[in-house]
C-alpha cells in the first residue's frame, strides 16, 4: 500500500497568513471532491481555529509558528493544526448558549462552537507539549 | 482582502472575504455609522466569526440610536452561517 500523502504548510502566527492557510486547506479538500458549499465550510472551520491559536495560544505574537497538516484517511478528510502556546482548556469548555449568546449581542465564544457546526468531528489533545487540533470531515 | 465602499447614502458594499485581519479596519469603517445603513454582500464571499462580531456591535449601535441595519444579497454560505449562529433571528436580511 503507498504511503498516505501528509501535505503540511508552515506559518507565523498572524492573521496576514490566514487566507494563504485557507486556501490550502480549500485546494486540497476541492482535489478531494468536496462540493464548493464543503469546502466553504472547512475554509471557516481552518480560519477559526487558526484566529483560535493566534490569538488565545499565541496573544497574536506573530514570531511564533503554526504548523498545518492535511490528509485523507479511511474516507475522512483531516486537518490538524499544532502550535506550542497556550493550551486550550477542552475540559473547560462548556459550549456557548449560543442564541442567547447572539440575543445579548455578545461578541466571542462563536469559534469553536461554528468549528464544531461546520466540521463532523474535532479533538484537541497535547502531543509532546505541543498543542493539537485535528478536525475531519466525511468525504 | 475586503473592501468597504459607501456606494451611496446610507448603502455600503462589502466586496472579498470578512476575516480576523480584515477586522480593525472594519472596525474603523463600521464604527461611525449612526443611521439606517444596508449593508450590500453581494460581493462578499466569507465571513468568519471575528466578521460576524463587528456585524453585530454596528447592529447594536444603530438599534441604540432607533436605526436598522439591514443585510442585502447574501450567499448561501453566509446565509448558512447566520443560521448556525442564530444570526438570522437577529439581523434584517434581505
Amino acid at each position: 500500500m503507498p504511503p498516505r500523502k501528509i501535505n503540511k504548510i508552515i506559518v507565523r502566527a498572524s492573521t496576514e497568513f490566514l487566507g494563504e492557510v485557507r486556501d490550502f486547506v480549500a485546494h486540497h479538500a476541492g482535489l478531494t471532491g468536496f462540493d464548493s458549499e464543503e469546502v466553504e465550510d472547512i475554509r471557516l472551520a481552518v480560519d477559526e481555529a487558526m484566529t483560535n491559536v493566534i490569538k488565545h495560544a499565541y496573544g497574536h505574537d506573530s514570531s511564533k509558528l503554526i504548523t498545518v497538516q492535511q490528509g485523507v484517511e479511511n474516507s475522512e478528510f483531516w486537518v490538524r493544526i499544532t502550535d506550542s502556546g497556550r493550551s486550550f482548556n477542552l475540559e473547560g469548555y462548556v459550549e456557548p448558549d449560543i442564541e442567547e449568546r447572539i440575543r445579548q449581542k455578545k461578541k466571542g465564544g462563536v469559534g469553536v462552537y461554528l468549528i464544531r457546526r461546520l466540521m463532523d468531528n474535532v479533538e484537541y489533545k497535547k502531543v509532546n507539549s505541543r498543542n493539537e487540533i485535528k478536525m475531519t470531515k466525511k468525504l | 482582502m475586503l473592501t468597504i465602499d459607501h456606494i451611496s447614502d446610507g448603502v455600503i458594499r462589502l466586496s472579498g472575504r470578512f476575516d480576523a485581519a480584515q477586522a480593525d479596519m472594519a472596525m474603523k469603517e463600521l464604527e461611525n455609522v449612526s443611521d439606517d445603513t444596508t449593508l450590500d454582500f453581494e460581493e462578499l464571499a466569507y465571513i468568519s466569526s471575528m466578521g460576524l462580531g463587528i456585524l453585530i456591535k454596528t447592529h447594536k449601535q444603530l438599534q441604540e440610536k432607533g436605526k436598522v441595519m439591514r443585510i442585502i444579497n447574501v450567499n448561501k454560505h453566509i446565509k448558512d452561517v447566520f443560521r448556525f449562529t442564530s444570526l438570522d433571528k437577529i439581523f434584517k436580511i434581505e
